[in-house]
């Protein structure tokens, strides 16, 4: 490479050799380097004319120029000007190295700025995808390779593979290429010559760089194909960065679509919530010769309990507990779906009875409950008042508990099956008297499945005990102390399902 | 965590579950139930014994792949309940609609004639 200048050529090493050569008669001295003049001298006396001396300067076996001397000769003379000539090539060998590294520092320097630019770019592009093709050319730059490639574990659910067009590898040769980097989470530099993979490709090397996430995850693997000059390890370092750049995007991507997933969760639990509660009686009931109280408690991961007070005009008296196996917003449109049907039912049939309120409600839900693959247990209540008697048919319901008065608490098996299994229930319809004293307490499995820390169940004895300890209770007293019961049992537990319950006592 | 062994027995298909069956394992049991069940293969034996926890959503992941074998014309039958989980199948009365046999060898041995009772 030819200087524009030669700085050190215009030194007093070269004014001296120029003396001496005055010195000895020379009337000019002229040193060409690559065919381009940098010193030039000519005595007063000097007439243009042939140079009377000539040599090479020769460096590393490479002709960098030449020294002209007119107006001395001789062996002598020609041997000064040779060793003239190894001098100079010495002092020519230096400078183009020192050009060379300023060159490559220069362009080290562009590297990086174009590293700074893109870092700072990344963040302005609209979608990750833009910004992983953006940081493949970046490290096809650096490298000066002829293709790049992005892939990405599955578990990160990102894009299958970022490539560029400028050479598009197949799918598999990618996988077989990558599948070491994944199993060991090592760069890997290879060569067509030893590498028996490349050699039924078309690729002549190639660089694979793990894509990190916090130096601990590979979450992908950024491959370089064919660098015409070699991947070389200023390159390299480069490309390291920009794969820890790609490592940080899928982070934020991951972080991203959990939060969203967060949020989306959260908005859907709040809906059902509110949903669920919107199907609730806004009034607790007043009954000659009962008292009766309920009260639902969702989970954070909303279930589908649910329940209703319906007064017939017949002064009869209907109340329902459902609980919907599913969770969140389908299971609260399902707690609405069946509510209203069972609230149809005992409205608009004539003279409803529990069992024929169950059996139609359930040929109505039946298909629906089939197609989303849910179930649901029912308890329908009808108290008679004028008989202090309560007729009920339990569709795979539990826990029903009875205690009458003075007496034990014992578990109210369920008739038949739970709706949305099969359209025979195999369900009938019981009776039992409610006198003064005697307290019925229908739940749903939230509370026999509550959970304390070492993941023991709340159980049925110990709702039996609790409710025959407690029996002389109020409806409203009782509610409050099986709340207070099932959370001090959980201690920080979370509560994994809705908890619902209805009191019925005697008066 | 739950964990599913599955092991082809002749035409059946014996599914060991181990752990909770709760409502955070339904739908890997309702997408393992989907896998192993086709017009061919709708004999399905589920091994309880490791199970000691089942709420009503996996109930519902159970009935749902029983219907499923029903209408390829198998069934889903149930073994080795343990006391917790039998429990449950009694107070729903799910026992009635389930096969539900003492043992493994009970299970795939009895003769596997549909179960008619949802067609």
């Amino acid at each position: 490479m030819a200087p524009s200048s030669s700085p050190l050529i215009e030194t007093k090493l070269i004014r001296s050799l120029i003396q001496a050569w005055e010195a000895l008669g020379a009337t000019s001295f002229e040193v060409q380097h690559y065919e381009r003049t940098i010193v030039h001298w000519a005595s007063a006396s000097h007439t243009i004319s042939t140079p009377s001396l000539y040599t090479t300067i020769q460096h590393q076996n490479q002709v960098l120029g030449e020294i002209h001397v007119s107006g001395v000769s001789g062996e002598d003379a020609q041997i000064r000007l040779q060793t003239d000539a190894i001098l100079l090539a010495h002092i020519l060998g230096q400078e183009t190295e020192f050009d060379e590294l300023a060159t490559e520092f220069i362009s080290v320097q562009d590297q990086l700025v174009t590293l700074c630019e893109l870092l700072r770019s990344i963040r302005l592009y609209l979608s990750v995808q833009e910004a992983y093709n953006a940081l493949a050319h970046a490290a096809m730059q650096f490298t000066k390779a002829d293709g790049v490639f992005i892939t990405f574990s599955s578990a990160t659910e990102q894009a299958d593979i970022v490539q560029t067009d400028t050479m598009l590898l197949d799918e598999q040769v990618i996988a077989d290429l990558t599948a070491p980097i994944y199993m060991n989470g090592q760069e890997y530099l290879a060569h067509k010559e030893d590498s028996s993979l490349l050699q039924e490709t078309d690729i002549d090397s190639s660089l694979l760089i793990p894509v990190p996430i916090r130096r601990t995850v590979i979450a992908g693997c950024l491959g370089l194909i064919n660098a015409p000059d070699g991947f070389t390890t200023p390159g390299i370092k480069l490309v390291r960065i920009v794969a820890e750049q790609v490592g940080i995007l899928v982070e934020r991507e991951l972080l991203h679509q959990d939060i969203i997933s967060r949020i989306r969760m959260q908005t859907e639990m709040d809906l059902a919530r509110k949903v669920q509660k919107r199907l609730l009686p806004s009034t607790t009931p007043t009954l000659p010769l009962l008292d009766i109280h309920a009260r639902l408690h969702p989970a954070y991961e909303v279930g589908g309990d649910f329940y209703d007070f319906i007064h017939q005009t017949d002064e009869s008296f209907f109340f329902t507990l459902g609980d919907i196996a599913g969770k969140g917003m389908p299971a609260a449109l399902m707690a609405a779906t069946a509510r209203t049907v069972i609230r149809n039912k005992i409205t608009f049939v004539p003279h409803p009875s529990p069992l024929m309120v169950i059996e139609r409600s359930s040929e109505d839900l039946y298909r629906d409950l089939v197609e989303v693959g849910m179930f649901v247990t029912m308890f329908v209540g009808q108290y008679i008042p004028q008989e202090r008697r309560l007729n009920y048919t339990n569709a795979g319901h539990s826990p029903v508990i009875y205690c009458p008065a003075h007496g034990k608490a014992c578990l109210l098996e369920a008739d038949g099956i739970p709706l949305g299994i099969q359209q025979n229930l195999l369900c009938e319809q019981q009776t039992l008297k409610i006198d003064t004293g005697d307290v019925l307490v229908i739940a749903t499995d939230g509370f026999n499945e509550a959970q304390d820390a070492h993941e023991n169940l709340f159980g049925y004895d110990r709702l039996l005990e609790l409710i025959e300890t407690h029996a002389d209770l109020s409806a409203a007293d009782m509610v409050n102390l099986l709340f207070n019961e099932i959370a001090t049992f959980r201690g920080k537990q979370p509560q994994y399902d809705d908890q619902t319950v209805i009191v019925i006592k005697g008066v | 965590m739950m964990h599913i062994i599955s092991r082809k027995i002749g035409n059946v298909t014996v599914l060991r579950f181990q752990g909770r069956l709760d409502a955070h394992q339904a739908q890997r049991i309702s997408q393992h139930f989907q896998k192993v069940t086709t017009p061919q293969s709708a004999q399905l034996v589920v091994n309880l014994e490791q199970v000691h926890f089942i709420d009503s959503i996996a109930l519902a992941a159970l009935a749902q792949g029983r219907m499923r074998c029903n209408h390829y014309n198998g069934d889903l039958r149930l073994c080795n309940l343990q006391q917790p989980v039998r429990i449950i199948f009694e107070v729903t009365k799910l026992y009635k609609v389930f096969r539900i046999c003492e043992t493994e060898t009970e299970a795939i041995n009895t003769a596997w004639e549909t179960t008619s009772a949802t067609k």
